[in-house]
């Protein structure tokens, strides 16, 4: 008599098994009941277990399509903790520490005075305003904490970085939509916009992958 | 093609939530009852009744519990829950329109 349990188990592969053993127990007995009923109905062994295997064109696509029906709600679930939610963490911070730095400068530090000196095409309410190197400087803290977070909720490298780096994507898509605003309707100094997609994206990006990097090379938890 | 996906993943949905709504049943005899009560015409095997029957739990429509035969095998019998009954209704009447719809185009019911 076929051990169904064990031809399911080498089937579908030991990680799969390991995950799902009431998912292999489930289809090793239903294999063994069409099997049952097949002999019942007059078949040789044989034919009645070939015909049982039949029902499963490829175990890899069986697989594949229980893993993914399994895993669906909780995958989505595992992307909210482990991106969006330490990626707004990040924004929060990031726009906190700008908002601070700039509140900080109006005081004491005169950035915009000293950034519209050095940027003569940067007035001080114009976007080479914001860039501020204090705040490049700790904008890391903001990319450190949104990885950190995002892997102590299990996220993989790549979710954190992405967790890091989220405000300056959000930041992009408005230079964007402000750079194309300004092509539309055809504003001459829109070169002006690129000046600040770059200020806005690619420097603070930068600082917040660089906060994110201690946080990368973890082995992710619960793996 | 994704639609005729969902179209065809929709009604094994609602083939699956009706022979559940008389009676819980583990995954064999459901893919058993359909085939009966479609007279041959649906048939459910492993590699398709599995994922949706588990898909069909992660959104709580169904609900499954481990039993054990008199024989000592373990099955799952699987029985509606709540949202499963309730969405079983506006589910049924979204595929009577839609068939009737298709009838009046292309006439399949007189077919």
């Amino acid at each position: 008599m076929r051990d169904w349990e064990q031809l399911v188990g080498e089937r579908m592969g030991a990680p799969f098994v390991t995950a799902h053993p009431d998912v292999v127990c489930e289809l090793a007995a239903h294999l063994q009941e069409t099997c049952e009923d097949l002999i019942h109905a007059g078949l040789p062994p044989e034919e009645a277990e070939r015909q049982a295997l039949a029902q499963v064109a490829s175990w890899i696509r069986l697989r594949n399509d229980l893993e993914r029906a399994k895993q669906g709600d909780s995958m989505k679930n595992q992307q909210i903790r482990s991106v969006w939610l330490p990626g707004l963490l990040t924004a929060v911070s990031g726009f906190g520490l700008l908002r601070a730095m700039l509140a900080l400068s109006a005081v004491s530090w005169d950035f915009q005075h000293r950034v519209t000196e050095v940027l003569p095409w940067s007035t001080p309410d114009g976007p080479g305003a914001v860039f501020a190197i204090p705040w490049l400087v700790v904008l890391p803290l903001a990319g450190a904490l949104g990885a950190y977070v995002s892997w102590r909720a299990g996220g993989r490298p790549a979710q954190r970085l992405l967790a890091a780096l989220i405000p300056a994507g959000v930041v992009a898509g408005l230079a964007l939509l402000s750079l194309a605003v300004a092509v539309a309707i055809g504003e001459k100094e829109w070169h002006g916009h690129l000046f600040a997609i770059a200020m806005w994206l690619f420097s603070p990006a930068f600082a917040l992958a660089l906060g994110s990097l201690p946080f990368l090379r973890r082995s992710t938890l619960g793996a | 093609m994704k639609d005729l996906l969902h179209m065809k993943r929709g009604s094994a949905e609602l083939a699956v939530l009706a022979v559940l709504e008389r009676e819980a049943l583990h995954g064999y005899e459901i893919a058993k009852r359909i085939e009966a009560r479609s007279g041959g015409q649906l048939r459910f095997d492993v590699a398709s009744l599995y994922p949706l029957l588990y898909r069909l739990e992660a959104r709580e429509l169904v609900k499954g519990n481990w039993e054990e035969s008199s024989s000592g095998r373990k099955r799952r019998r699987y029985s509606l829950t709540r949202a499963g009954r309730k969405a079983l209704a506006p589910l049924r009447k979204k595929w009577r329109t839609f068939l009737h719809a298709l009838d009046l185009v292309a006439g399949v019911r007189g077919a």
